[in-house]
C-alpha cells in the first residue's frame, strides 16, 4: 500500500516533466540564473500556450498598426521561450551553457538550416528547425557573441521570412546581437 | 314617551371627566403599540439578517471578480509585451543571419 502511494506520488511529480518532453519542438532550457546574476541585461521569457492565448486576447499589433501581419506570424505558435543575456565583459558565459542546448538539437528531427560565424568578432548564430513531414514543429535560434548569449525556442510553426520582415516594428527595446563587421569579416554558411 | 327618551339620551351623553391619568394612559398605549415586541423583533431579524448576509456575499463575490479581472488584464498585457519582445529578439537574430548570408553570397554588394 505504501509502495503504491510512493509510486503514485512519483508519477504525479514526473507528469510536468513528461508533459514538457512530450511537446515536440520544446527544448529544456537550462537554469541560467547564474548567468542572469552576472548579466548587465537579461531577458527571460517563457510563454506557454495559456499565456500566449492570454497575450493574443488583448490584441496584437506592431508599431505600424499592422496587427494582421503579427497575428499571421504567431498564428501557429504554441509557445515561445527566450533567454538572452548581455554582459559588460567578454567571456562571462561558458560554452557548456550553450552545449546543453545544442545537445538537444542533435535529437532526430532537428535540422540546422542556417549557421553564420563571424570569425573576426566571434559572433555565431545558428538556426535549427524541427520538421515533421511538411510541418514545422519548432525553431531554435542560438546566438552567441563574446558579450551576449541569446537562445530562442519557438514551439509550433512559424514563417521565418515573415518574422524577419517584422524587425524593428515591435516597439520594444532591442538587446539583439549587433553584427556590424565588415563584409569580409563575416563568413556565413547556409544549408537547407 | 318622548320626554323619557330625551332624558335617557341626556343621561347617556352626560359629560364625564376622563380622569387625571387619561393622557398618561394614552401615551403608554401609544408607546407599547410602537415598540416591537420581542417576538416581532425576532421576525424582523430573521427576515433582514439573511438578506443582509446575502447582499454582503454578493458584494464580496463581485469585488473578487473585479479584482480577478483586473489581474487577468494585467497578466494579459504583460504576456503581450513579452511576446512582442520575444518576437523582436527572434526577428533581429534572423535578420542578422539573413544579412550575413547575403553578404557571403554577394560579397561585392
Amino acid at each position: 500500500m505504501r509502495l503504491r502511494s510512493i509510486a503514485l506520488i512519483c508519477a504525479l511529480l514526473a507528469l510536468p516533466t513528461l508533459a514538457c518532453a512530450a511537446e515536440p519542438g520544446r527544448l529544456q532550457l537550462p537554469d541560467f540564473s547564474a548567468l542572469s546574476k552576472k548579466a548587465a541585461q537579461s531577458v527571460d521569457i517563457s510563454l506557454d500556450p495559456s499565456l500566449l492565448n492570454l497575450a493574443k486576447s488583448v490584441g496584437i499589433s506592431d508599431d505600424s498598426g499592422n496587427g494582421a501581419a503579427v497575428n499571421g506570424v504567431i498564428q501557429g505558435i504554441r509557445g515561445i521561450y527566450v533567454r538572452s543575456y548581455s554582459f559588460d565583459n567578454p567571456g562571462e558565459y561558458s560554452k557548456a551553457d550553450v552545449k546543453a542546448v545544442e545537445a538537444q538539437l542533435l535529437a532526430p528531427g532537428w535540422q540546422p538550416i542556417v549557421s553564420t560565424h563571424d570569425l573576426k568578432q566571434g559572433n555565431n548564430v545558428d538556426i535549427y528547425i524541427l520538421r515533421n513531414g511538411n510541418r514545422t514543429d519548432g525553431v531554435a535560434i542560438i546566438a552567441a557573441a563574446p558579450r551576449q548569449l541569446t537562445i530562442v525556442n519557438i514551439v509550433g510553426s512559424i514563417d521565418l521570412a515573415k518574422l524577419a520582415q517584422l524587425q524593428g516594428q515591435f516597439g520594444v527595446p532591442r538587446i539583439g546581437l549587433s553584427l556590424h563587421g565588415t563584409p569580409d569579416s563575416s563568413a556565413a554558411t547556409a544549408s537547407h | 314617551m318622548s320626554d323619557e327618551f330625551e332624558k335617557a339620551l341626556q343621561r347617556a351623553l352626560r359629560h364625564q371627566s376622563p380622569g387625571e391619568d387619561f393622557s398618561n394612559r394614552v401615551i403608554t398605549q401609544l408607546d407599547s403599540a410602537a415598540a416591537p415586541t420581542p417576538a416581532r423583533q425576532r421576525v424582523l431579524r430573521s427576515r433582514w439578517l439573511p438578506a443582509a448576509l446575502a447582499a454582503c456575499i454578493i458584494a464580496a463575490i463581485g469585488l473578487v471578480q473585479l479584482r480577478q479581472r483586473a489581474l487577468d488584464a494585467e497578466r494579459a498585457t504583460q504576456a503581450r509585451t513579452q511576446l512582442m519582445q520575444a518576437l523582436s529578439i527572434a526577428s533581429d537574430n534572423i535578420n542578422i543571419v539573413r544579412t550575413a548570408v547575403a553578404r557571403a553570397e554577394n560579397p561585392n554588394s
